[in-house]
């Protein structure tokens, strides 16, 4: 049990005799991020750093702390400040594109993360981060790029694989993201998330008119039901897929099991509405349809207007 | 819902007046090919102006309005162009111009835009809609744009009047796309629905970029407008009504618009294809209201809830079985949507069954229409496609910039086959197409086609193959109805099935079409003579017999009272 109140009072018992203010004051700070008091956490930052005490590690917890409450301008600046004071420090370079992704900053995000890249040529993590930013971007050849470099420096990395056959499959390099997540799946046998990707290409690809592609999607999916962690996405799928060949008992058990599993996902309530409007379960399906446009409206509040190529305003 | 007509009377009539044969054309290229690019040899030399500038303004992406017209009544279909225009930053070294091609009747046309008054306006032009408004037998131009919008009168003697203020449908302050010509209330006027696109102005520009390239933010950038309905007072003068008919809630990216009867009940009825906004499929109620069932019909979103990029859209019979379908272009990676109407609700999703995913994935789509190409009795599908962004290139392999138009064959049942190894060189060429009307340009019963190109020379398309089935050509005259009897079905019967066809408002995308119906026969039995149902739209029913094939039939809607009314 993480007891944040007495950690806080043992520090500040012995704060006045510590000769090491900088560092308890840090200490102060993150016991009160961990619980979740941020106001507190800031001000006690600011007090330390206004006192001289100027770190990169302070600067780095600030922009958290900003971040919390929704004050993205201060955040960025104070994880730039971080940046500044140890530009060797590569987890600061990381948090601000987190911080920037979070607020859907993507161009900037990028711009970290390049930065981040060219900082830290060794780093898999930070070509993990940017290739992660140009998926989101729909920048799916620079993504390739991104991950194979990734991958290349962390060979035993199961998000780089990911990412290269995810960003593969969206760059139209179909065959060589088929042989990305066959080779992941057999060496990371009971990770969910390749066999939901692969799916979802096969998805695609039956879309698009290979009709062998669906069993072997519906094949994958099923067997990564029995994976953990359980995704919502899997289950949602699977009752499209059950929707579509009309076994309506089972579609709505699978999107159910998905709304349990995410119950934010506005697309699984959409799905709800859609099968019980179908059932004539006229009251269920309207009901279904408001969590449905409630969760799409707030979707569209925290989004930045995205663009058609992967461009972002910023 | 009852589709067939066997159970109700009829007026019966006796028509067929013959007024075309099969035209000259010139015609040189090979007949293997089924569309012959005859651009250049037409004569057809305008070029769109987009005002594409450093400040990436979305508009620039989205113009080309054409449309077919026989504007001065000499039986040949004529084509206006209608151009962009320049912004802030994106100014065209010569005026930017109209054109409007009068057709020769020779398979050359000569641009008399400037002549007929309507070669320029004063603002950025997007659309076109064509009808005669006052019925007095010559079509009229409703010009669609940013920020205002335009109506031109036909004087009938080759010129055109500016009459935009005294008609009351500048539609003011909005960026318009497309717009139909409609009859909603059955009083013999054309009414006039125009797509509101999104608050937009060349003051603000939008910024986004690839790689540090300027590029085009994506549309959610640009809040949505709710749509116009302008009610014809038979005076020369129109109404707004859209608030009355509920219109000013549905706010949203509206871009493609058809007028068509979906639940057979003699109103017409909208379908609102939208960007990034949910599609909209509106019921008129008869009262002046009109009441979305798009949800229900599931036509507003994909499964998943995600309202597509929708751009153009039209309805047809594509699986014969007398109820209106519809194709909707998308994005890419979305898919152009083909929907199946059914007497019930929903209609049934079939753009993966009907292979429309498989052929569009990599299109962003515009323009679009159900043609019978071939005329043998089952609708095709055309499309115009076209990216917007030209760094789309350096984010993937599979999506291009230009982009080949797509000619789908039907197989009779709504499925289809990409024909792009025989429709000829344009259907394997690059272009950033946007607007596409249909139209029979050299009257031999062939659908030809026309389309847009940002920043580039139009491609009209001639038909080589519409002669390898017999045809019967419909030219509607409405007397009670409006004029152009836009709203009209058609029902033919042959020995081994029955055609139904629609004289639709608007469809594809900021485009009009030529108005008269061709119906191809096919390789089936042929009767010596055709028959057909017409359902005018003041709700007449009218049988007209021994039609012959292979010409235009000109009929009117008959006068007397003796016709059933058809009222619900």
């Amino acid at each position: 049990m993480k007891d944040y109140d007495t950690a806080e009072k043992l520090i500040t018992s012995i704060t006045s005799q510590s000769t090491d203010q900088p560092t308890l004051g840090y200490e102060l700070a993150l016991v009160q991020y961990h619980a979740k008091r941020f106001a507190d956490s800031q001000r006690t930052l600011l007090d330390l750093i206004s006192s001289g005490y100027k770190s990169s590690q302070a600067f780095n917890l600030l922009g958290w702390c900003y971040h919390e409450q929704n004050q993205p301008m201060e955040a960025v600046r104070a994880m730039q400040e971080a940046i500044d004071l140890d530009p060797t420090q590569e987890s600061n370079y990381l948090d601000l594109e987190k911080i920037l992704l979070a607020r859907e900053s993507l161009p900037s995000a990028l711009g970290a993360a390049k930065r981040a890249s060219a900082r830290f040529p060794d780093s898999p993590l930070a070509f993990l981060m940017r290739g992660s930013i140009e998926l989101k971007m729909s920048q799916f050849t620079d993504g390739v790029t991104s991950y194979t470099r990734a991958l290349r420096l962390d060979p035993a990395n199961a998000d780089a694989s990911l990412g290269l056959a995810e960003a593969q499959s969206n760059a139209g390099l179909d065959k060589e993201a088929v042989a990305g997540f066959e080779a992941a799946i057999k060496r990371f046998p009971k990770d969910p998330r390749f066999r939901l990707q692969y799916a979802l290409m096969l998805l695609k690809q039956a879309e698009s008119g290979n009709l062998s592609a669906e069993t072997r999607a519906e094949r994958l999916l099923k067997s990564a039901v029995a994976l953990t962690p359980p995704l919502p996405e899997v289950h949602f799928l699977l009752g499209d897929l059950a929707q579509k060949k009309n076994r309506t008992t089972e579609a709505l058990a699978e999107f159910r099991h998905a709304a349990k599993l995410d119950p934010q996902s506005a697309k699984v309530h959409f799905a709800l509405a859609r099968i019980y409007r179908r059932l004539g379960r006229n009251a269920e399906a309207s009901r279904e349809m408001d969590l449905y446009q409630r969760l799409k409206e707030s979707e569209s509040k925290a989004a930045m207007p995205p663009s058609g190529t992967g461009a972002s305003q910023d | 819902m009852t589709l067939g007509f066997s159970s109700r009377p009829f007026h019966v009539c006796l028509v067929a007046f013959i007024f075309f044969t099969h035209g000259e054309t010139g015609r040189t290229a090979s007949q293997a090919e089924i569309f012959t690019d005859v651009t250049e040899q037409a004569g057809i030399t305008w070029h769109h102006f987009s005002g594409e500038s450093p400040d990436r303004f979305l508009i620039e992406t989205m113009g080309g309005g054409v449309a077919f017209l026989d504007f001065d009544g000499d039986g040949l279909q004529d084509i206006f162009f209608l151009n962009g225009g320049e912004t802030p930053r994106g100014k065209s070294p010569t005026p930017v111009r109209n054109a409007l091609y009068r057709n020769l009747g020779n398979g050359k046309f000569e641009d008399v835009a400037a002549k007929a008054g309507v070669d320029r306006i004063g603002f950025y032009g997007m659309g076109v809609a064509v009808a005669d408004y006052d019925n007095d037998g010559f079509p009229d131009l409703f010009i669609t744009g940013f920020p205002e919008s335009a109506l031109f009168h036909n004087n009938g003697n080759g010129t055109f009047t500016n009459v935009t203020d005294r008609a009351g449908v500048k539609n003011a302050g909005k960026w318009a796309a497309s717009a139909a010509w409609f009859d909603y209330d059955r009083d013999g006027l054309l009414d006039l629905v125009v797509t509101n696109y999104a608050q937009f102005s060349f003051d603000n520009p939008k910024k986004c970029e690839v790689n540090g390239v300027p590029t085009y933010c994506e549309q959610k950038a640009y809040l949505g407008m709710p749509l116009s309905l302008y009610h014809n007072n038979g005076n020369g003068t129109f109404s707004d009504v859209s608030s009355q008919a509920g219109f000013d809630k549905l706010v949203g990216r509206a871009l493609g618009v058809v007028a068509i009867d979906v639940n057979d009940d003699g109103l017409p009825d909208l379908f609102i294809a939208r960007d990034a906004s949910p599609n909209l499929l509106l019921i008129n109620k008869g009262n002046g209201r009109f009441e979305d069932i798009a949800l229900d019909a599931e036509v507003a979103y994909d499964a998943g809830g995600l309202a597509k990029a929708g751009m153009g859209v039209d309805a047809g019979d594509v699986n014969s079985d007398g109820v209106p379908d519809f194709v909707v272009t998308n994005f890419n990676d979305q898919y152009h949507s083909l929907f199946l109407g059914s007497p019930s609700l929903p209609y049934e999703d079939r753009t993966v069954a009907s292979h429309l995913a498989e052929y569009s994935k990599s299109f962003v789509g515009w323009g679009t229409h159900f043609v019978d190409y071939d005329n043998d009795g089952n609708l095709d599908l055309v499309i115009a496609n076209g990216h917007i962004n030209q760094v789309v290139e350096t984010t993937r392999n599979d999506v291009k910039y230009k982009e080949p138009p797509l000619l789908l064959r039907n197989n009779g049942k709504g499925i289809f086959q990409n024909v792009r190894e025989h429709a000829g060189p344009a259907f394997n060429t690059g272009y950033s197409a946007r607007g596409l009307a249909v139209g029979d340009f050299d009257n031999d019963g062939g659908i030809d086609i026309v389309l847009t190109c940002l920043n580039g020379k139009p491609i009209l398309l001639r038909n080589n193959v519409g002669h390898s089935n017999p045809w019967v050509g419909f030219q509607l005259q409405g007397t009670k109805s409006n004029r152009d009897a836009v709203g009209a079905r058609l029902t033919i019967a042959l020995p081994n099935r029955k055609l139904v066809r629609w004289i639709t408002g608007g469809s594809s995308y900021l485009s009009s079409h030529d108005k008269r119906v061709i119906v191809g026969l096919g390789e089936g039995p042929q009767p010596g003579a055709v028959n057909a149902e017409i359902r005018w739209p003041s709700g007449t029913v009218q049988r007209v017999s021994n039609l012959r094939p292979n010409q235009y039939n000109k009929i009117s809607e008959p006068i007397k009272q003796a016709a059933t009314a058809h009222n619900k």
